[in-house]
């Protein structure tokens, strides 16, 4: 029975988590002499201890075996990880959709309290009410206006008609050319 | 500031991509040495003795012999040539 000095012992990373305090007992190795020793004698009488073919069929067949098992678990690990993707774009589109929402109503609310400063600024230079309300009418019809403007001009391009005549002036194109060819 | 509301999706990928590194690293090795093993295996002395065993029954057996002979000893001298070159 030999016990081991941990005051004095050492550690070698490990290899797949260089933090993890407690490495396994193969990459660990203790620090007294004693104790060396005693496991370099282990050590040796493992190696020169003669597998017959029927252990070493076995072991290559647990190889393969575990090596199976670790490529079944990296295409596990791999799904997870394409899950956690999709996670964020789920999610993403989400916040983008409620902070659009959002963006939308503060933007409202904002445009009516530049209406508000600019009806109170003209109050002060003592014009009359009908006047003003008449000028921010007029500035917000102009805007409306030209938005519905933009709205109506791409409208026109909301539809596949496009994309079919390019195809099919494509396609046509190549039926030409390929009959012509030959 | 702003992936406020992401930031555990981000930590959460961060982390699985962590996780498939290390795995990946250890389906490597783990085949890496399972090649190892079974290339060890084939040099025991009882599995050449099988294969040797084989090759002589299929040469007392078969009818043409001497091509396949030719081409079993070009392939061996080419397995020989290209493992030095390794």
């Amino acid at each position: 029975m030999y016990a081991p000095d941990f005051k004095s012992a050492q550690f070698s990373l490990s290899l797949d988590n260089p933090f993890k305090l407690t490495p396994p007992r193969e990459q660990a190795f203790f620090g007294t002499q004693q104790y060396k020793a005693h496991a370099n004698k282990v050590l040796n009488e493992e190696v020169d201890v003669v597998q017959s073919t029927t252990d070493k069929m076995q072991q290559a067949a647990d190889d393969v075996k575990s090596a199976y098992a670790e490529k079944v678990h990296q295409g596990a690990s791999f799904f997870s990880l394409l899950n956690s993707e999709l996670m964020l774009v789920k999610k993403s589109v989400f916040v983008t959709v409620f902070a659009s929402l959002a963006t939308l109503a503060i933007g409202a609310i904002c445009w009516l309290l530049l209406n508000a400063i600019l009806g109170a600024v003209l109050y002060g230079y003592d014009l009359s009410l009908i006047f003003i309300l008449s000028i921010l009418f007029t500035i917000n019809t102009l805007v409306t206006f030209m938005c519905f403007k933009l709205a109506k001009t791409a409208l026109k391009h909301t539809s596949f008609d496009s994309l079919i005549n390019t195809a099919s002036t494509v396609l046509t194109q190549d039926n030409t050319s390929s009959h012509q060819n030959p | 500031m702003f992936n406020l509301f992401i930031k555990t999706e981000l930590k959460n990928i961060e982390a699985h991509k962590q996780n498939y590194a290390v795995q990946r690293l250890k389906a490597n090795m783990a085949v890496e040495k399972a090649q190892s093993q079974c290339a060890e295996l084939m040099g025991e002395p009882s599995v050449l003795a099988a294969i040797v065993a084989a090759g002589a029954f299929k040469g007392a057996t078969s009818p043409n012999v001497t091509q396949q002979r030719k081409t079993a000893l070009t392939s061996i001298a080419k397995t020989g040539l290209f493992s030095l070159f390794r």
